[in-house]
């Protein structure tokens, strides 16, 4: 093959290689997350800064400027869509950046109350809403090289989402030992749930309201949580909430009264019954030492017989 | 035997002059040394009615007459093999067994709190296989006795959580001592060839399944207090290697 034949056939080769290397990846800054998850308390506060990084993207193939926007529809677009695709909310634009001159930089600032989905039309930070945004990246760029045809290069690796809807309330069982009460959860199958808060009351006397001790949090896998402490013969009332990954706490409590009773275990029994045995490791006095003894000489004395 | 059965042969078909082939068998003669491991399950009940002084037994008003399901291993260094084999080892094992604790107020079994004793075998037994009847006849049963020395860690839990009663806590250690009698059935009778894939393959000699007889006292060398002791059989899988 003639030389100059040789050095085309590199060049193309050279030119399919670079068109398989233009990328751009997306991340939020001070952050490795990918999805990040707010709640009515974090409804004003703004969304950490998006930030891109553009690779294999020059003047040599870009025919557009690089657009970064979040959007509230199911897939990112080759562009934002500045009509409604979402309930009356256009996407909301972060950042034009030309790459023929930079190649990382920083999205505009926006709020978790900014994005789409999250408007007044749907009730806003106070709605009861439950939305999940992709915050997109795209570039026009020639593909397979210069005087070819212009293609989209998208990235949209990067989730908001903001959830005001509390979760159900779990289902629970209580069981009444002796000065304790276990509180036993059943799943409400929602996926959101990350704990649960669990509170106990004596139950009053008379018409007063029950004074509910805070027993703390118990992660929504244990499946359930001991309150230890409780006096015998006395009616508790026991209340559990669901808390949700940000935070949200069920509108209402799961409720349920049991009542501890003194009872005997087999210690116990076997202490009742007049048992001599205390417990401990300490009750062999010479008596293993002795025996060990014994079974060393033994082998000692067969081993010399050999 | 099998030369004399040969010439036999020779002798009443007149076939002197041919040539004789003599078939001998293939012995492989037992290494001196061996490791053996052992696989065991059982149920027992252990003899806690049997401390002097007790008003009752606390283990069937608890537990009734159920037994405690047992799982264990040991590991033998066989250390002499010529008239049988002997071994000193190592034997760890688990039991445990369940039951609705006594509300005092009723004396009947609560619906919602169980209570378990817990306990966790240990043993050095020195033993004796009585392997000749195999090794020189193929007679595939081996019988072996073994005496321990016995280590028992307990616990006592009452709604999942150690029982204490008074201060005094549920969970102590128990020494003694056991006697083991038992027979092995040796299984490479069954397929030679498997079993000589087996040791070209993993190094295992022999397989086995056996069951014993566990005489076991578990009592500090007969101090009063909480008897774990028991009599009661094991059935298991062992390997030689």
């Amino acid at each position: 093959m003639p030389l100059s034949r040789r050095a085309g056939l590199a060049l193309v080769l050279l030119a399919s290689t670079v068109s398989h290397a233009q990328s751009i990846t997306l991340n939020f800054s001070g952050s490795t997350l990918t999805l990040l998850q707010y709640g009515p308390n974090d409804c004003t506060n703004p969304v950490p800064i998006v930030q891109f990084t553009a690779s294999g993207l020059s003047s040599a193939n870009v025919c557009g400027s690089l657009q970064l926007w979040v959007t509230n529809s199911a897939a990112c677009a080759d562009a934002p869509v500045t009509s409604s695709s979402d309930g009356g909310t256009a996407d909301l634009v972060i950042g034009t950046f030309d790459l023929t001159t930079v190649s990382t930089g920083n999205a505009n600032s926006f709020r978790v109350s900014d994005m789409p989905g999250v408007t007044s039309a749907s009730g806003g930070c106070g709605g009861s809403i439950d939305v999940k945004n992709a915050v997109c990246a795209s570039v026009q760029f020639r593909s397979a090289g210069v005087g070819s045809t212009c293609n989209a290069l998208t990235a949209s690796n990067l989730t908001v989402r903001y959830d005001n809807i509390p979760p159900d309330p779990p289902s629970i069982n209580l069981l009444a030992q002796d000065s304790q009460i276990v509180v036993q959860f059943s799943s409400n199958n929602d996926p959101d749930v990350v704990y649960y808060q669990v509170w106990h009351a004596p139950v009053p006397a008379n018409d007063s309201p029950p004074s509910f001790v805070f027993d703390g949090q118990v992660g929504s896998n244990s499946g359930s949580k001991p309150i230890m402490g409780l006096t015998n013969d006395q009616e508790y009332i026991v209340r559990a909430y669901s808390v949700d990954e940000v935070l949200n706490l069920s509108l209402t409590p799961a409720e349920a009264t049991a009542t501890p009773l003194a009872s005997n275990g087999f210690w116990a029994e076997y202490k009742d019954a007049g048992g001599h045995e205390v417990g401990g490791c300490n009750a062999t006095g010479a008596a293993v030492p002795s025996a060990l003894s014994v079974l060393a000489v033994l082998v000692a004395m067969f081993r010399r017989r050999r | 035997m099998r030369g004399l059965a040969l010439l036999g042969l020779l002798a009443a078909t007149g076939a002197g002059a041919q040539t004789v082939v003599q078939v001998k068998q293939d012995v492989v003669p037992e290494p001196s040394l061996g490791f053996i491991l052992e696989l065991k399950m059982g149920t027992l009940v252990p003899r806690v009615g049997d401390e002097p002084g007790l008003s009752s037994n606390p283990y069937q008003t608890i537990f009734g007459n159920s037994s405690m399901i047992y799982g264990g291993g040991e590991v033998a260094f066989i250390y002499w093999h010529s008239y049988g084999a002997l071994s000193v080892g190592f034997g760890a094992g688990y039991a445990e067994k369940y039951a609705p604790t006594i509300v005092q107020s009723t004396q009947q079994p609560s619906t919602s709190e169980k209570t378990a004793l817990i306990i966790f075998p240990l043993r050095l037994p020195v033993g004796y296989r009585f392997d000749v009847p195999w090794s020189r006849f193929g007679i595939p049963f081996v019988p072996y006795v073994k005496a321990a020395l016995l280590a028992t860690p307990w616990k006592v839990t009452k709604g999942g959580r150690k029982e204490i009663v008074n201060g005094e806590s549920g969970a102590g250690l128990k020494w003694g001592y056991g006697f083991t009698g038992g027979v092995a059935f040796v299984l490479d009778v069954l397929s030679k060839q498997m079993s000589k894939d087996l040791t070209n393959d993993t190094g295992i000699r022999h397989s086995y399944i056996f069951a014993e007889y566990n005489f076991d006292q578990l009592n500090d060398f007969g101090k009063v207090g909480l008897n774990l002791s028991a009599r009661y059989w094991t059935f298991g899988l062992g390997f030689e290697f």
